[in-house]
């Protein structure tokens, strides 16, 4: 049953990268500018290294040969070259989706027990004191804009208080600051759903029969209500790992932290290095893709209802 | 209504916890380094430190001794935008490798901010006739692979260079042939009597690369660091993109030991963050200090540098869509120049008084256009111009507050009857429609002359057809005086042309003429001899740490 599930949902990940592959083409080609302009400033560029670089990237064929040739190359590993700088974009991506990961999970753990535990206490007494000012709380977290956030964490812990260093990736001291500032805004969000999906599945008759079989209210939300919430806390989880995935870019652009999203951001899109955006854009999408694969597995298995459906 | 409570709670704390952040972050105590000077030392803007005498330094004082620093550690906006010297042509990139490569002249300047050019890599040439110069190169020079330098190399280096880089196109554009004498003696055939060529042979595009490196990569950037190989005081070792450049003292290095073993540069892009890398002690020079911050930076005992850099910003006119100069006057009349650049700008500027910079040889004192609406107003009545409207396309991000000053530009101009659309683009695709398209009136550019000679700013700029005239701006007479000082040897007359020259474009107006902005560098206490040019060139190689006692 699970296999079949897998199998199914596998059979639906290459069309969803072709179409990935086939959006991601259609808006490079939309935007205008030129990497080699850029690369000059307000210089122009010889025009025989134009059109040397235009041959090379394949960039003087008509549209649809560009097209197949690149789903060829991604498929094959051949993913080009940096244009300014010559690096491998394949290598590069790895390099700096590698730091993305190590900061997304290291917020995400932070936001994921900071929420999940202020939901619980939130809803082990719903309307009370204690949910409200939990309720505000993470409020104030989603609300707070990163930018602002991250340079006041910076002013206080790094400028004041010598901490911690305020930018950069060396050393996991250098991840304390940006992980921080990007768990402020997810543990809000997570608390609140955590919450909502506690006291709904406290609602329900199973939770009655616990509690009348005279459990300790301890069992019950530990065994019960947790037990089915976190079936909506894994999606949310799954969720914002994938939205991290693809680059916190104002975080990592405030802390100078070498991520997949600055890297898009930056040497992709303002340098229109088309390697590098072609292969950053395709491997995020590729990651967020396997994660949600992996997510909706993982549903299956918390939730045998989730693969009956499928049947 | 629980939510809503909530909401307005929320944003309470928000409040709260931005008044206590902002208190937090701005507490003035305790963030002096222990060695700050008394006095927070104004440095020497140009620096004109090429030449230490000892490794220790010879002190001021009694109590103050020089000591040379192992690893240094500058914080610039941008990464290196191309591995490539000969493509390279942004000043943050050209900085890194000026000090891994070298040039056969080499740019001095003194007091006063005045360049002058020392042979660097020759060490004496000479010029046969017109179009003939002959070099001979220092003996002695080797590049960091250890290998001698040549002429070979040189003529290696000046062939492929135009090849695959826009800036050696142009400054090596003079030169029809390099010949190759003997081992250390070469001769430049010009194609036309050239003035300027000892300026354009100081310029890092025009630094010498080994020829086998030339060979290997004849018409395309190289692909690896591993091939930037120079003969300069530094050895680039480490590049990774987006974190860190490493670069070593080479133990070969034929000149003056440099008193700084390493150099590392970080990228950081936000301002306030890389404020945050000097403050926190995690870098000691910083670049593009945002003029709002420098106060308070000097208040906490950090050394700024402050100087004009030979970047004119200026705001280029469509002459072909706006062919009548009274126009053109019109526009520069309307605009409070000053205002711009103390407001705006905060001060981090000053107002253009030619379309080169005081620095650049050929320069010539001009009157700005005074702030005259009314005047600006009436031409534009005399030309049956007003209401018209007027596409104006400007980059953000580019230049210090460029999208702030094309709406202050757009205001002032709305203010004497014309009507402006603006339009903001991203710096690729601006780049693109200003050199390709002409479907505009007005756009914002900044030109900075870095050979330090007229030739660069003005000829590709306002000759009839240049490259970069992209006012598409004609004036024969313009024309003949820029044609005539690039030929002209002597200084003097050359001086006169340029005045000729830049007097009728004054007057003809092919652009509203802002300013000039200010380079502006923040250091630790402590720190000297870092040399900082108006080109927006950092020099790192001999600067030294004060210490007292």
């Amino acid at each position: 049953m699970l296999l079949n599930y897998i199998a199914y949902r596998l059979t639906l990940y290459i069309p969803t990268l072709f179409i990935i592959l086939f959006v991601v083409f259609t808006l490079v080609k939309l935007l205008p500018g030129d990497p080699i302009r850029v690369m000059y400033g307000e210089i122009n560029p010889p025009p025989e290294v134009e059109a040397a670089l235009r041959e090379k990237l394949g960039l003087d064929k008509p549209l649809i040969v560009q097209f197949l040739l690149y789903v060829y190359r991604i498929f094959t590993g051949d993913w080009g070259k940096s244009i300014a700088t010559g690096e491998p974009v394949l290598e590069l991506a790895v390099r700096r989706f590698t730091a993305t990961l190590e900061l997304t999970v290291a917020s995400l753990a932070i936001a994921t027990v900071v929420g999940i535990t202020l939901a619980y206490i939130a809803a082990m007494k719903p309307n009370s004191a204690i949910d409200r000012l939990i309720g505000i709380v993470s409020m104030a977290g989603y609300s707070m804009p990163v930018f602002w956030w991250g340079l006041i964490l910076i002013l206080i812990f790094s400028v004041n208080l010598k901490l911690f260093p305020p930018g950069g990736r060396e050393g996991l001291e250098s991840l304390v600051l940006p992980a921080l500032t990007l768990a402020t805004v997810n543990f809000g969000i997570i608390a609140r759903v955590s919450r909502a999906a506690m006291l709904e599945v406290s609602t329900q008759d199973f939770v009655a029969a616990a509690r009348a079989r005279g459990f300790s209210e301890r069992r019950v939300m530990l065994a019960y209500v947790m037990r089915n919430a976190v079936i909506t806390i894994v999606t949310l989880v799954g969720l914002r790992f994938g939205i991290l995935m693809g680059g916190a870019v104002i975080t990592e652009t405030v802390f100078a932290y070498p991520g997949i999203g600055r890297m898009i951001v930056e040497t992709g899109i303002f340098a229109r290095d088309y390697p590098v955006l072609f292969g950053g854009v395709v491997f995020v999408a590729l990651v967020v893709m396997t994660v949600n694969l992996v997510v909706d597995i993982l549903y299956a298995i918390v939730d045998p209802r989730a693969r009956v459906a499928r049947g | 209504m629980a939510v809503r409570r909530e909401f307005i709670a929320a944003a309470a704390i928000i409040l709260v916890i931005i008044l206590v952040a902002a208190y937090l972050a701005t507490r003035p105590e305790e963030v002096a380094p222990a060695a700050t000077p008394t006095t927070p030392a104004q440095t020497t803007p140009t620096g004109a430190t090429a030449t230490p005498t000892t490794p220790v330094g010879t002190p001021t004082t009694p109590a103050v001794k020089h000591v040379e620093i192992d690893t240094l550690r500058i914080s610039q906006r941008a990464d290196l935008s191309s591995i490539d010297v000969q493509v390279a042509t942004d000043a943050p990139t050209l900085s890194v490798f000026s000090h891994v490569y070298e040039t056969l002249f080499k740019i001095e300047f003194d007091e006063q901010g005045r360049a002058s050019f020392k042979p660097w890599l020759v060490e004496s040439y000479k010029q046969v006739n017109e179009t003939v110069w002959e070099f001979k190169l220092r003996a002695g020079v080797k590049f960091h692979d250890g290998s001698p330098l040549t002429a070979r190399d040189v003529k290696a280096s000046f062939e492929r260079g135009p090849k695959v880089g826009g800036l050696p196109r142009i400054l090596l554009g003079p030169v029809k042939e390099v010949q190759v004498v003997d081992d250390l003696t070469f001769r430049l055939i010009l194609k036309y009597p050239f003035a300027p060529l000892i300026a354009h042979l100081s310029h890092p595009s025009t630094a010498i690369i080994p020829a086998k490196v030339a060979e290997l990569f004849p018409d395309k950037p190289i692909d690896d660091i591993k091939y930037i190989i120079g003969t300069g005081p530094y050895r680039f070792v480490e590049f990774v993109k987006g974190e860190r450049t490493v670069l070593e003292a080479f133990e070969g290095y034929w000149g003056p030991k440099p008193t700084v073993k390493r150099i590392i540069w970080y990228p950081v892009p936000d301002d306030s963050t890389r404020v945050s890398y000097l403050e926190a002690g995690r870098a000691d020079v910083i670049t593009h200090v945002p003029p709002h911050l420098v106060k308070s930076l000097k208040d906490k005992g950090f050394q700024i540098v402050q100087i004009p850099s030979t970047r004119v910003i200026y705001i280029g006119i469509n002459v072909e869509r706006i062919p009548d100069a009274r126009v053109r006057q019109a526009l520069n009349y309307a605009v409070d120049k000053n205002a711009i650049v103390q407001v705006v700008l905060e001060g981090a500027g000053s107002v253009a008084t030619a379309p080169i910079s005081p620095a650049v040889f050929g320069y010539t004192k001009l009157d700005p256009y005074p702030y005259d609406p009314e005047r600006a107003r009436r031409l534009i009545r005399e030309a049956g111009w007003e209401g018209k409207e007027l596409v104006f396309i400007t980059p953000q991000g580019r230049y210090l507050r460029d999208r702030e000053i094309a709406d202050a530009i757009k205001n002032y101009l709305e203010a004497i009857g014309l009507k402006v659309r603006i339009e903001v683009m991203e710096w690729a695709a601006y780049i693109n429609r200003v050199t390709t398209q002409k479907d505009f009136d007005l756009f914002l550019l900044g030109w900075s002359t870095v050979t330090l000679d007229a030739d660069y700013g003005l000829y590709s700029l306002f000759r009839t057809g240049a490259p970069f005239n992209r006012m598409l701006y004609s004036n024969k007479e313009v024309d003949a005086y820029l044609d005539m000082a690039r030929e002209t040897a002597n200084p003097a007359l050359r001086q006169q042309y340029y005045a000729l020259a830049q007097q009728l474009i004054w007057k003809d107006a092919p652009w509203i003429f802002l300013h000039y902005e200010d380079i502006i560098v923040a250091m630790k206490p402590g720190l000297v001899k870092v040399e900082i040019q108006p080109i927006e060139r950092w020099i790192l190689t001999y600067a030294m740490l004060e210490v007292r006692g």
